[in-house]
């Protein structure tokens, strides 16, 4: 038994060298390069760890491929710490999925932003690379997937969100303030 | 080795056969963008609830960012699923809730500071409680287009 932890430990710090990791488990400390988003509570991080569908961490139900881009994603930090990436670079209500799912399962760096008061805090994903890699991608894919999606809107895309059927077909339902589009009148009215 | 670095750190990644069953709970609150209640991009978390905020949490369901349930006591679940379909993907019946009132239950779970709501049925649907645009008016103020608003005026 000695003998069987001690090569689990052997092989844990062989692992964790290959991934430039401390043998204490902790990512080695790199500065954040991530930019300010002016937000009250944010705070750089530069994370290490594995991309993961985060439903399938928790409760085992693992669909292949992180979900094809139907789960949310997060990083399993190197110390074991579930992240859960809420947002990717881009200014205009885009989620991170697009950006991790092609990293689903890779090991990676990422750096953005922590926000949100603790311990219930999210991460804003800047910026992501294969554990190794040199080069940084800037995480924007949402917009290509969105386009992929609705090919009649793709002259619209800077304001996808005023053209994404599935918000117009809201919208036409229940209005701007989800009371029914007779309930908006009253307050247009008073603008 | 590289192979065997990136098993062992993923063999962490999926839930070890055997654990605990989660339970199943019943909780009652609002539905709303995490976003922008946790990050404070728009103002103060009131805010960036209720009607003020019907729209923008639209966008940001259909976006893809995660949406919450809040109950009244403050604690926010982070929902995964909803009725059998996803957070993410789209699913209309997430977006058709947005800033309601209602009654989930559904498997909770809990890790590193953040609740997880996989919503089995919503067993009510109170719709949109929190009328709060008349305290707040429009957030973000660009939410209803400047043609839409000077439609409305005309007499």
């Amino acid at each position: 038994m000695k003998r069987a932890v001690m090569s689990m430990r052997a092989l844990a710090c062989a692992a964790a060298l290959v991934l430039g990791l401390s043998t204490s488990g902790q990512a080695q400390p790199a500065a954040s390069e991530a930019t300010s988003w002016g937000l009250a509570t944010e705070q750089p991080m530069r994370l290490a760890g594995t991309v993961v569908d985060v439903l399938c961490t928790l409760a085992g139900d693992c669909p292949a491929a992180c979900g094809g881009g139907a789960r949310q994603l997060g990083i399993l930090g190197v110390d074991g710490r579930l992240v859960l990436v809420a947002k990717n670079g881009q200014p205009l209500f885009n989620g991170a999925v697009p950006d991790l799912l092609p990293y689903c399962a890779a090991a990676v760096e990422t750096d953005g932003l922590m926000v949100g008061e603790a311990p219930t805090r999210v991460y804003i994903l800047q910026r992501i690379r294969r554990a190794g890699e040199t080069a940084w991608r800037d995480t924007e894919r949402w917009t290509e997937v969105w386009i992929a999606a609705n090919p009649a809107h793709r002259e619209q895309v800077e304001e996808w969100y005023r053209h994404d059927p599935r918000v117009v077909r809201q919208i036409e339902r229940r209005g701007y303030f989800g009371l029914g589009p007779e309930a908006d009148a009253p307050f247009l009215r008073s603008q | 080795m590289a192979a065997l670095a990136v098993t062992l750190v993923t063999g962490a990644a999926r839930a070890q056969p055997g654990a605990p069953t989660p339970p199943m709970i019943t909780v009652t609150g609002e539905i709303l963008d995490t976003w922008c209640y946790l990050s404070g991009v728009m103002g103060q978390p009131d805010a960036v609830r209720g009607s003020a905020h019907h729209t923008c949490a639209v966008w940001c369901a259909a976006g893809g960012i995660p949406v919450g349930l809040r109950t009244d006591d403050g604690t926010l679940y982070m929902v995964l699923k909803l009725e059998g379909g996803s957070s993410v993907d789209g699913n209309p019946r997430i977006l058709s809730i947005q800033a309601n009132r209602v009654t989930a239950r559904g498997q909770a779970y809990a890790r590193d500071g953040l609740n997880y709501l996989v919503v089995d049925r919503v067993v009510e649907d109170l719709g949109l409680v929190n009328r709060n645009h008349t305290d707040f008016g429009v957030i973000p103020p660009f939410a209803i287009p400047d043609d839409v608003v000077e439609r409305a005026r005309r007499p």
